[in-house]
């Protein structure tokens, strides 16, 4: 193209820049201790093996962002910048492009959580509900003591009313 | 164009109603048949069969027809609506997407003009229509406990659904209140009821049950309705009912699975398409005789658009509640605040309905929505204090008739047969409003004393429009209604509508039991007035 800018690349096709995005995604969700061990989502295979269409979808014009921001944050640098200052830098750009974020950190939610090394680190199955379900424990119902002891709360309709009056 | 052999009795639509109806008339020996435009839902296919549950509920098993885009969808146009409509098109209707919370009408919800000076009377009252909930609720195996003191005695066919932790926590908020609560009655076989299997809490209801333990009319009416002789054909959509010069209906347009134009002649034509489907229906009937909509000579048809406006309400609990556990929608319910009470600032009132949690991807979701859940260094610690921690109540608010919440043809948008598709004109009403606000604040008060640390107000829930009603409203009068009380049109003899849109008013709770114990009260009368029904 004449000016380069109608032509948007693919920003995680090369090696380089699927390296990337799973920085970018790692400042989304990072991994933690604090709750059990949790994952950072750059470590999962919904991540490193997305296909680089998928990607570019989703993460394309947040890399976009990040890419034009200044050129000495851009690109391989970006990966290279501790998870704070990655996390200030989105957070910025988030600040001027709520929607870019709002989807970016929304797609990544439900491919992390949709993940079976997710649940599992939850402390959850990583099955379908279907068939074995689930049990819950059979309610003691003297917890309706208070309510049994009311009266009729409801309204009778008006020719009852007449009826009885 | 192919012409089927002539048919006693055409339903159109095969959900709660349809089923219904098409059940009780096959004992009459009538040759029935009725024209569903979806398919036979598949249980296998269910997302709970999927460890990707959640993910398939935000596509192509959403709630949300606009969503779920499917071919036997239609696209409903609700840019003129704060609320999305919620509907499932296929054998079952929307009782195959309803999560089962199953609690009849009450006796003042048919007389609200009389007792509150708002919305109108029925012609009908709960004691008429008492026999046909009984009826209605031994096919669908209700689940419950007798002797709530909101509703005058009546039976149940099976235990309660457990309260689970989340239940528990919100009937001890009652308890300390002083308020009323009660398990709520579910179409959710809680043990083994005529060839169901029995609840294995499963969780996500609302997107078909796998188990086959809610009661949705593909697993209850249509099998015996089928047994007795009604002929169902699936992918059969209906573009236009047609009438001759005597104002009576000869049958219908509709389109195969193939796309093909067919026409079926029939005696009597039932429409059971629900408050969008029917409106839609009727008004894409235009005739000479009929120019404004068929049997729309009362201009109602289409008019008085109601749903019920859900305040919903979600508490955070410091310990763990199990909450993406059960049934989501069946724990219980508080009808407290349901009789009119002047001094509240409002006219009629609402239930209060228990909600569980979700799972993580939808907590996620919803987290980040409501700005609990964050991301980037606070994401796990946000998260961890979330999931899992979650009980609600949504309060669960009358809507009063009004002229101006609408159901229109669209003049561009069309399925993917052609047909016009339906647009909604809704806004909610300033009683409603105040009834939102109230029913938010007493949901608080429950939560708060149930231990909640955290307190979420969603009002009004955006995408809540599973109720769809009032569009073809019952009367006496033919001015000021579309069909009689007994569901058949005013203007057109041989047309009967059984579905939500002969609601005169909506009540503050779910409408499928009175949608179908309206479709079986039909019934009963059409049985009894075979000799003379056109008169």
């Amino acid at each position: 193209m004449a000016d380069g800018h109608d032509e948007k690349p693919n920003k995680v096709e090369a090696g380089t820049e699927r390296g990337l995005l799973l920085s970018l995604v790692e400042t989304l969700i990072p991994s933690s201790k604090a709750n059990g061990a949790m994952p950072g989502a750059s470590q999962l295979a919904e991540f490193r093996e997305m296909p680089s269409e998928e990607a570019q979808l989703v993460y394309g014009p947040l890399l976009d962002l990040i890419l034009d921001r200044s050129p000495q944050e851009a690109g391989e640098n970006f990966a290279s910048l501790d998870l704070d200052t990655r996390e200030e830098i989105v957070r910025g750009l988030g600040a001027d492009h709520p929607e870019v974020i709002g989807s970016a950190v929304s797609q990544t939610l439900i491919r992390y959580y949709g993940a079976e090394a997710v649940v599992e680190a939850l402390g959850l199955e990583a099955r379908p509900a279907h068939p074995g379900g689930y049990a819950l424990a059979e309610t003691n119902w003297s917890l309706l003591g208070p309510v049994r002891a009311m009266e009729p709360i409801y309204k009778p309709g008006p020719e009852r009313e007449e009826e009885e009056g | 164009m192919t012409r089927i052999d002539p048919i006693d009795v055409l339903i159109v639509g095969a959900g709660a109603s349809g089923a219904a109806i098409a059940w009780s008339l096959a004992e009459t020996g009538m040759r029935i048949v009725c024209l569903e435009q979806g398919d036979w839902p598949n249980p296998s296919d269910y997302p709970s069969t999927q460890r990707e549950s959640e993910i398939l509920q935000l596509g192509p098993h959403s709630y949300n027809p606009n969503t779920r885009r499917r071919r036997e969808d239609y696209p409903i146009n609700v840019s003129d609506s704060p609320i999305s409509i919620a509907n499932y098109n296929g054998v079952g209707g929307g009782t195959v997407l309803y999560a089962g919370h199953f609690p009849r009408f009450h006796p003042s919800d048919f007389r609200t003009k009389t007792l509150d000076g708002v919305g109108d009377d029925w012609p009908l009252d709960y004691e008429k229509l008492e026999p046909f909930y009984a009826e209605n609720d031994r096919m669908v195996g209700v689940a419950g406990l007798a002797g709530d003191p909101a509703y005058p005695p009546k039976e149940v066919q099976l235990p309660p659904v457990p309260l689970g932790r989340v239940g528990e926590k919100l009937a001890n908020g009652f308890n300390q209140l002083g308020w009323h609560w009660w398990p709520s009655d579910s179409a959710i076989a809680t043990r083994p009821y005529q060839g169901r299997d029995q609840c294995v809490n499963l969780g996500p209801c609302m997107s078909g049950c796998s188990q086959g333990a809610k009661s949705s009319t593909d697993l209850t009416y249509w099998p015996a309705a089928e047994r007795a002789g009604v002929e169902l054909r699936t992918r059969s959509r209906v573009r236009e009912i047609l009438v001759d010069d005597q104002d009576m209906a000869t049958g219908v347009i509709y389109y195969d699975a193939d796309g093909n134009e067919n026409r079926a002649d029939a005696e009597i034509v039932v429409l059971a398409c629900n408050g969008i489907g029917t409106p839609r229906l009727l008004l894409n009937s235009k005739s000479a005789h009929f120019p404004a909509g068929l049997a729309n000579r009362s201009g109602l048809v289409g008019k008085n658009l109601m749903h019920h406006p859900y305040a919903y309400v979600q508490g955070v609990f410091a310990d763990p509640l199990d909450s993406y556990k059960g049934p989501i929608g069946c724990a219980l319910w508080s009808q407290e605040f349901y009789e009119t009470d002047s001094s509240r600032g409002f006219h009629r009132g609402y239930t209060l309905q228990s909600s569980r949690g979700f799972g993580p991807v939808t907590t996620a979701l919803m987290g980040l929505g409501n700005g609990r859940v964050g991301w980037g260094s606070e994401h796990h610690e946000t998260f961890g204090a979330y999931f899992n921690r979650v009980a609600a109540l949504s309060a669960i608010c009358e809507d009063l008739p009004e002229h101006h919440n609408t159901v229109t043809l669209d003049p561009e948008l069309v399925d993917s047969d052609g047909i016009p598709a339906p647009k909604i004109n809704y806004t909610l009403g300033e009683n409603s409003r105040r009834m939102l606000r109230h029913g938010a604040e007493r949901a608080s008060d429950v939560l708060r004393e149930a231990g909640a640390r955290d307190i979420i107000v969603q009002s009004p829930l955006p995408n809540a429009g599973w109720h769809q009603l009032g569009t073809a409203r019952m009367g006496v009068d033919s001015e000021d209604s579309v069909v009689n009380e007994w569901g058949r049109s005013h203007d057109v003899k041989n047309l009967f509508v059984v579905d939500g849109s002969i609601f005169v008013t909506s009540a503050g709770v779910n409408p499928t039991p009175t949608i179908q114990a309206l479709a079986l009260y039909i019934a009963d009368q059409i049985k009894s007035r075979l000799a003379n029904l056109f008169d």
